[in-house]
């Protein structure tokens, strides 16, 4: 009889246990390789936010999960124990606590990480820690909420495919009635088309404009496109709560998706965690390799600007800007440059600000910490860092091409009272379209159309 | 936030971002101070109320919120006119006023 698992909780052991299958080379490599120089204190927002409580640093909430696996997976844990802190869980209500620092204590945004200089990835196994605990069914209620109405529903909202269908349907409305043409689509399951466009289901659920704004620009370009009846929603809560499978299934229903329609190209709408799940991760979660090209939609925008498939004309969009990276885009994905090359295109005042690209503070909003409310007074007290950083800009919108993004800064521009705007490059872009001319043609066209069917039916 | 002293002096009450706990402690004393609390400055008018209740309905029907599109077409307001009577939107303005529960997922 084994005396020490006797000794441990159902859960405890579950998560000791499946701690040995989901260790890969990139965590070992992370668990073993901090000397606790403590280069990454001073890069983490909480940190910085609460600067006389040393279990927000990034090292010692790396130790948490790093005692385990020097425990139980590791040879110096073994040989001498005391002098690596191995150390196991035991409780329930371990593993609680351990919750409260996976998922409450660190937004995975990865900002330590690029200022390690051991190259420490607390993200990655900080999400392998969240994981275990899903495993076992410990987890914020939020998180638990919609993982299963997107492993169930097949979106993270739990929108119905015929809601979905009808509010495309409804801003393919919109779209006529603003071009004045009665034939304007936007196409659902068109097969060969050389765009399929997926989308936030927030952008379906709550608010569409993103949606008529991107039906625009495809529309003024001229492109042959597609959104897809099923495997709409780019989110991936699996990056969030840790979960391969989740994450898995679902970039597999975008990716099958595109396939059965035979599309050239996934374009994947304003959202970092979305475009770093489906690009970059998706693949190797759902253990496929995926047969067609993969972009975000801010690459798209700006290739018809410049190969002059769209025109537009930043004096429609006056005031001062200032761009927000998102970590998934910024971080793990490297698209920084085109996002700012593109609002330099569509706005005239455009302020960076600091520190920013992969340097950027975290909206800290991020790795799902929008949905889990138990932390959102911790949450705004780290976020004065965002808020001192948004408020040196001077200007009052910031843009960001991150949905999540957006709604962390609005929560925190509301309770610091910075009094800012929020939005992102779809909306800028769709807003300096240069489109006037085609609207008065397609009116003309149309006009001459109803003249000659009205004469033909007298 | 200041609605919550005033209202029950019970802050159990309220969730994430100043969200009801519990649709049954929803009153019309409560939607007008939630309104008021949301960026709509001039009382409520026929049409939010309109909207407040088809959504405490679906709510109550479904244990979800509707989606925009249902808002839009089964109230007969257009999206622009909902935009103006809810300027923080529909989660943070309908939804919130008519004391629905914050909902989960990216919000």
């Amino acid at each position: 009889m084994n005396t020490e698992k006797n000794k441990r909780s159902y859960k405890a052991q579950k998560v000791i246990d499946r701690m040995g299958q989901k260790l890969t080379r990139q965590m070992v490599g992370s668990l073993t390789a901090c000397v606790h120089c403590g280069m990454c204190t001073d890069s983490c927002h909480y940190v910085l936010a609460n600067p006389g409580d040393p279990t927000f640093a990034p090292a010692y909430k790396a130790d948490k999960i790093r005692k385990l696996f020097k425990q139980h997976y590791d040879w110096t844990g073994k040989v001498f124990p005391k002098w690596v802190k191995a150390g196991s869980v035991y409780t329930d209500e371990e593993l609680q606590e351990l919750k409260d620092i996976v998922f409450g204590k660190c937004t995975n945004c990865r900002r330590c990480t690029v200022n390690c200089p051991m190259g420490v990835d607390l993200a990655t196994f900080n999400r392998m820690a969240r994981g275990l605990l899903c495993h076992v069914g410990i987890m914020p209620e939020g998180v638990e909420y919609v993982a299963k109405e997107q492993w169930e529903i097949g979106n993270q909202m739990g929108v119905l495919k015929e809601d979905y269908i009808e509010t495309v349907e409804w801003q393919e409305e919109e779209l006529q009635s603003e071009m004045e043409d009665p034939t304007a689509k936007i196409p659902i399951d068109k097969p060969d088309s050389n765009i399929v466009y997926v989308i936030n289901p927030r952008e379906i659920k709550h608010d569409p404009r993103s949606i008529l704004d991107a039906a625009k620009i495809f529309y003024a370009a001229g492109e042959d496109y597609t959104m897809p009846s099923e495997g709409w929603d780019m989110t991936n809560f699996g990056l969030f709560n840790g979960d391969d499978e989740l994450g898995g299934a679902v970039a597999g229903r975008v990716y099958d998706k595109v396939e059965e329609l035979r599309g050239k190209k996934l374009v994947i709408s304003e959202c970092g965690h979305g475009y770093r799940s489906t690009r970059c991760e998706g693949p190797n979660w759902a253990k496929k390799d995926i047969t067609f090209d993969a972009e975000s939609s801010v690459i798209t925008m700006l290739e018809y600007i410049k190969q002059g498939k769209i025109k537009v004309d930043k004096t429609k969009n006056p005031g001062s800007y200032t761009f927000h990276d998102s970590c998934n885009n910024a971080r793990s994905c490297g698209l920084t440059e085109e996002p700012r090359e593109l609002l330099s295109l569509v706005v005239e005042d455009f302020r960076e600000m600091y520190p920013n690209r992969a340097e950027n503070y975290c909206c800290t909003g991020g790795g799902g910490a929008m949905s889990m409310a138990e932390y959102r007074p911790s949450r705004l007290k780290s976020a004065k860092i965002k808020a001192d950083q948004l408020a040196a800009t001077g200007t009052k919108t910031v843009v960001t091409s991150c949905h999540n993004c957006v709604d962390g800064l609005t929560d925190l521009i509301g309770h610091y009272k910075l009094g800012m705007d929020v939005t992102q490059l779809v909306n800028l872009v769709a807003n300096a379209l240069v489109i006037d001319d085609i609207v008065e043609e397609n009116k003309k066209k149309y006009a001459e159309k109803e003249e000659v069917s009205s004469g033909s039916a007298q | 936030m200041e609605t919550t002293d005033i209202k029950t002096g019970n802050k159990e009450t309220f969730h994430c971002e100043d969200f009801l706990n519990d649709i049954d402690f929803w009153s019309i004393d409560i939607a007008e101070i939630l309104a008021k609390d949301n960026k709509i400055a001039d009382g409520l008018t026929a049409d939010h109320w309109k909207v407040i209740m088809y959504v405490r309905e679906h709510y109550l029907k479904y244990e979800r919120g509707p989606e925009i599109v249902k808002v839009v077409k089964d109230c007969g307001i257009s999206f622009k006119d909902l935009c103006n009577l809810f300027p923080c939107g529909l989660v943070r303005g309908a939804y919130k006023v008519a004391g629905l529960p914050r909902p989960h997922g990216c919000i």
